[in-house]
């Protein structure tokens, strides 16, 4: 997944400690995001790109680019599997780093 | 419903969780029965207007009434509406304080100056949990629902009697109350009646220690699993009253109880094991 993808709207999201929990209201579903989860969800608010997420959490994380970036889309495939995607992926191409993992 | 004026027994005004009920009842003994069931909830401040509840017979069968409206007309069953009785006390306890506070289904009880909060659906054993944990000298706060307040994360106890169902009565053959006939399907057990009691919680309640959610496996070696405090909300959240209404209230206060107490997974077999691993936890959580 590559572009700016952003949370859905309609979904409380509650910080706890360093996960998230998350109450999408229409659906009437909870939802848990790991650490990894919620410090991708923080990037994707703050309006980071996938590429720029990537970046910053492997500076953060001492692990090689390739690893932060299959794991940043094993979380984009989450959250886009949970529909708490607000936009379908852009177009498609393979990240940096190739094909989500 | 036009029912005979005859000598009623009050019970009350009790305090359940916000509140306040009034009991009125004809027969004797059920009123004796029920007196003493009811006998840990708090007395209500005077001049508190109360749900009014009357359990009374009249040519029609037998009746609970709440407010003065007939709820339930029962032919046959004299017993049926006390458990009716106890169904709609709860509701209303917990309609009451939903305005004030996050309200948990959870069974709770206190000791070394901790309370452990026990959230968990119905039939799922807590109510035999608490009373396993009151007649080793815990201190008895609700096996129903406990009220926390959003902004302190206190807790308001609401020490109904324990309601026990069949299943759980050969593991405690001694809750047994002398007439339990009056209620065939459930025993209604005065926690601070049970041998061994640790009596009823003061107020204030003792602060939350740690949230546990029990579950009963059979031949279960009793252990706590750590939960993370983001999987302690969702479960908490599924135990929530009033949800999803109340949920944009309630999941930051679940947010900060888990942030602020240890929470753990409780499979069980044995009723002591789990009590013996409970009192061992809070020991070290209040240390």
């Amino acid at each position: 997944m590559t572009g700016r993808p952003r949370l859905r709207p309609g979904v409380l999201w509650v910080d706890v400690a360093d996960e998230r929990v998350g109450y999408d209201e229409q659906a009437g579903r909870l939802h848990l995001l790991s650490p990894v989860g919620a410090a991708v969800a923080d990037l994707l608010e703050s309006g980071r790109s996938v590429d720029e997420a990537v970046d910053q959490l492997t500076g953060a994380s001492g692990r090689t680019r390739g690893e932060v970036e299959r794991a940043v889309h094993d979380v984009l495939a989450a959250l886009a599997a949970a529909g708490l995607l607000q936009d379908r992926p852009g177009p498609a191409g393979p990240g940096p780093g190739g094909p989500a993992g | 419903m036009v029912s005979e004026t005859r000598d009623c027994e009050r019970l009350g005004p009790y305090l359940a969780l916000d509140a306040v009920v009034e009991v009125s009842v004809e027969d004797a003994r059920t009123a004796a029965y029920l007196r003493r069931a009811l006998s840990g909830l708090p007395t209500a401040p005077a001049g508190a207007r109360p749900v009014r509840y009357a359990l009374r017979r009249v040519d029609a069968g037998h009746v609970l009434e709440r407010n003065d409206e007939p709820v339930l007309v029962e032919p046959d069953r004299g017993w049926l509406p006390t458990a009716y009785l106890l169904w709609h006390l709860n509701r209303d306890a917990v309609n009451a304080t939903l305005p004030r506070a996050t309200v948990l289904h959870a069974a709770a009880a206190s000791w070394a100056g901790g309370t452990v909060l026990l959230p968990a659906p119905m039939e799922t054993g807590k109510s035999t949990l608490v009373t396993g944990l009151v007649r080793a000298g815990f201190s008895y706060v609700t096996d129903e629902a406990v009220a926390v307040d959003p902004a302190t994360l206190a807790l308001t106890s609401y020490p109904k009697p324990i309601g026990l169902d069949p299943g759980s009565w050969p593991v405690l053959p001694d809750a047994r109350p002398d007439d339990a006939d009056v209620l065939p399907e459930q025993w209604l057990v005065a926690a601070s009646g049970l041998a061994g009691s640790g009596g009823v919680a003061p107020q204030p309640v003792p602060p939350a220690r740690l949230v546990v959610l029990a579950s009963f496996e059979r031949g279960a070696r009793a252990r706590l699993e750590m939960l993370t405090p983001g999987a302690a909300v969702l479960e908490m959240a599924r135990s929530c009253f009033g949800w999803p209404g109340t949920a944009r209230r309630d999941l930051p206060v679940l947010a900060r109880l888990a942030e602020s107490v240890p929470s753990f997974r409780l499979p069980r077999g044995d009723l002591d094991g789990a009590v013996a691993t409970l009192r061992s936890a809070l020991e070290r959580a209040a240390a």
